[in-house]
């Protein structure tokens, strides 16, 4: 990303393929639009089961498991950005850069691995990890 | 950076080292007491590099760090203040059913940020270290996940800190509009520069943003309202660091802030510090005296005690490190006894926290009543009590440079608000009313190092308000 | 004005036009995950608007961290809090329309007051735009006078990792 001498390319093919991807979007939902067929008829609404009718509720509850790992996610991904910072300069920061790069990725592997001992990454269901442990105690 | 460097940082390394030898202790094998044990070492040993680090002070460390003697007795304040409640928290938190450890952890780190915060002389700085004290916070405050009240807490302090500091980063980015400095030090001259009577509107909006974040973490008046709440919610030991060490540590960064630049007498942010203190003694002394919860009693009170401590700030201008600094001191070793002696007696389901609770008190715990007693009349600034001793160097700092006004204010109100502690004595000396009719409720057991540390608290408290000036003569200088 | 300085205002209006109505879209949607879809549309103008102020590396770290990282989060946080049984998550009660209007009114013009006096005293002056601070720079500022900062931003988000983890772990009971 280092800053570029300002070249002589002329814009506007640019601009014309802007302008053709946007029309050629709009056209093509405007058409389908016009041309679709319209129902209103009493089951248009409801959800194709192959052809039994939906019993119950889609929705179940959420296990918090997921926003555990979206919100690892997130911090991994904030280390990451760090990472490209200093990974664009890794050789004219020489040593002491990639020192404090490593005690950077340290505290955060430690994490890691605090992470992976308490189990917050353990996907397993209960049923998995007690039948586990029992072919464990009996060898 | 230098080796001179890394020996002025002695303190913050060992602290880091010891929350990540914590959580590797966590993370190998999960043990209450060597976690514990392994965190007080911790604190010892960064307690015990501050005379080391002392010769190498004052030293600016990184745009970022000052080390220099202010920064050092407010770090040896926090380190003992977290080392207090990690001793109050073991037996609190061993009551809990799972995960008693990661407290330990917190603790420390929270810690980390508060020092961050007291040697801070850039407003990176500040912000990193206000966010690591605040995202530990987060989870401490709603640790006691099985209690409703706490998760309730925990949700109102996240939502007010996350605000508060979306505040802070904008008033400093209008200040850096204006300035172009981020350092505190660049900043103070160039607001010296500034014409005092007509500061630029950029300017004072970005220090009004900026009052915003601190008056929030100092729980001034008008951002209070979260205090009584999460006090009340959070458990017993981690309500005495949210009132000692996060306060303290921005008490700190407000004298270093604003002390350089004679800011506070501006006379367009005269009137706003002026109003606030005002505010705060009053609606802090006024609100508490309503209160039958102790915590949130001890809530109120803590809000008019940041109202003395601003009014210390505005009645000593350049000189005000001294004297805030001690009432500070006052103030946190007070706080921890009560706070201490609520855990203390708090059992798994609910916290110790009602008149109720405390009635009759001498008459099972003698011991227990008079460290809180003591306490009490700390706060409430009694003579014979270092509380006294406090209230008097900011009296009688306000008379000399003629603040009537604010001295009035203070005396009216710390009048008022003896009623409130009373209260509290009074129940613990009072005999239970249906007592021989229904047997008392069992109190648990005592631990020798708990009973300890309370003893060791409330006799500093009794020799700072017989004999303070040794105390004194050591702040004037270090500080002065 | 040249090309560049059209297409320059062109796309400071469309970028602002994103943030603007993406915002609206976020306040005033009765459904939550319209709102989710606004504040995705505003993150975009905001990322624009970086690129417009020569700060590359931040428009596509906006675009990586809060478009891809956090709205997944806030995704995921309203998909858990709502009921099993598919509320639409219409929001609760709300108070008389007057009382909102004025609470309404009261928190949108405290800013704009402030901020408006400021830009009409401090009249905006065009500077030219600073060339474009190359990332290798930045790497070492990082890992120079701010290498404490940078270290410290590793443990703001070991703190956070470990308090994620104490808030959101149902431990396994035995064991």
């Amino acid at each position: 990303m280092t800053a570029q001498p300002p070249v002589d390319t002329p814009l506007w093919p640019l601009v014309l393929y802007c302008a053709i991807v946007m029309i050629l979007a709009a056209f093509i939902v405007i058409l389908s639009a016009f041309l679709g067929q319209r129902h209103r008829e009493r089951t248009t609404n409801e959800p194709y089961e192959s052809g039994i009718a939906p019993t119950g509720s889609a929705r179940i509850r959420f296990d918090i498991k997921f926003y555990l790992s979206a919100m690892f996610f997130v911090l991994f991904d904030l280390e990451a950005v760090f990472i490209f910072a200093w990974a664009d300069a890794a050789r004219p920061l020489g040593w002491t850069g990639y020192i404090e790069i490593l005690i950077f990725i340290a505290v955060l592997l430690l994490a890691l691995f605090y992470l992976w001992r308490v189990g917050a990454l353990d996907w397993r269901v209960e049923k998995h990890r007690r039948s586990k442990r029992q072919v464990t105690k009996v060898n | 950076m230098h080796r001179p460097d890394f020996i002025a940082l002695a303190p913050l390394l060992i602290l880091a080292l010891s929350a990540a030898a914590v959580m590797l202790a966590i993370a190998l094998r999960r043990n209450h007491l060597s976690a514990m044990g392994l965190s007080l070492t911790g604190l010892g040993a960064a307690l015990t590099a501050l005379p080391l680090m002392a010769r190498y002070t004052p030293r600016t460390v990184t745009p970022l760090l000052i080390m220099d003697h202010f920064a050092l007795f407010y770090t040896g304040l926090i380190l003992a203040a977290t080392a207090v409640v990690i001793v109050l928290s073991y037996d609190y938190f061993s009551q809990k059913d799972d995960l008693p450890e990661e407290a330990y952890l917190l603790l420390l780190l929270a810690a980390l940020g508060a020092v961050i915060l007291v040697c801070a002389r850039h407003v990176a700085a500040l912000f990193l270290g206000l966010e690591i004290l605040s995202v530990s916070l987060y989870a401490l405050i709603a640790y006691t996940r099985d209690r409703n009240i706490s998760i309730e807490a925990g949700i109102k302090y996240l939502v007010l800190a996350a605000v508060s500091a979306a505040f802070l980063l904008f008033g400093a980015a209008l200040i850096y509009a204006h300035t172009g400095a981020l350092d505190f030090q660049q900043l103070g001259a160039l607001l010296k520069a500034e014409p005092s009577g007509r500061p630029a509107l950029i300017l004072l909006a970005g220090l009004g943003f900026l009052v915003v974040a601190v008056g929030f973490k100092l729980a001034l008046t008008p951002f209070h309202m979260w205090t009584p709440d999460i006090y009340q919610g959070a458990p017993a030991p981690v309500t005495a660091f949210v009132a000692t060490v996060s306060k303290g540590a921005m008490a700190a960064l407000l004298v270093r802030l604003f002390t350089p630049t004679d800011l506070p007498h501006w006379p367009a942010l005269y009137l706003f510090f002026t109003a606030m203190a005002a505010a705060s003694m009053a609606a802090g002394n006024l609100l508490a005296l309503l209160q039958t919860n102790v915590k949130r009693l001890l809530a109120y009170s803590s809000i008019a005690h940041m109202g003395y401590l601003l009014a210390a700030l505005l009645f000593s201008g350049q000189k005000a490190a001294v004297v805030m600094t001690f009432y500070l001191t006052v103030y946190v070793v007070s706080i921890l006894g009560c706070f201490g002696i609520i855990a203390i007696l708090s059992s798994k389901e609910r916290d110790a926290d009602t008149c109720q609770d405390l009635q009759g008190l001498f008459f099972r715990r003698p011991l227990l009543t008079g460290v809180f007693t003591t306490m009490l009349l700390s706060l409430a600034g009694i003579p014979l009590t270092a509380g006294f001793i406090g209230k008097f160097y900011v009296v009688s700092a306000g008379v000399e440079n003629a603040h009537w006004f604010l001295v009035i204010i203070l005396v009216v109100f710390s009048g008022v608000g003896l009623f409130y502690y009373l209260r509290v004595i009074i129940a613990m000396f009072s005999p239970s009313l249906d007592e021989g009719l229904v047997p008392s409720p069992a109190l648990p057991a005592l631990s020798a190092p708990v009973v300890l540390t309370l003893t060791f608290l409330s006799t500093l408290v009794l020799w700072l308000g017989v004999w303070p000036s040794w105390f004194l003569a050591t702040l004037e200088k270090m500080l002065g | 004005m040249s090309m560049m300085e059209y297409l320059a205002y062109a796309a400071f209006g469309l970028y602002l036009f994103l943030i603007v109505a993406g915002g609206l879209a976020a306040v005033l949607s009765k459904n939550l995950i319209r709102s989710l879809v606004g504040l995705i549309m505003t993150l975009f103008g905001v990322a624009g608007m970086y690129f417009l102020m020569s700060a590359p590396f931040i428009a596509l770290m906006q675009i990586l961290i809060y478009v891809g990282a956090v709205s997944v989060l806030i995704f995921f946080a309203i998909m858990l809090t709502r009921a099993p049984g598919g509320e639409s998550g219409i929001e609760g009660s709300t108070p008389k329309a007057l009382k909102r209007g004025l609470l309404a009114l009261a928190t949108a013009l405290m800013p704009a007051v402030i901020l408006g006096a400021i830009i009409i005293r401090k009249t905006p002056e065009t500077l030219p735009l600073k060339p474009e601070t190359a990332l290798t720079v930045l790497g070492e500022f990082l890992t120079g006078p701010f290498a404490l900062s940078f270290e410290l931003i590793s443990v703001v988000l070991f703190v956070a990792m470990a308090g994620a983890v104490l808030l959101g772990f149902e431990r396994r009971k035995s064991e």
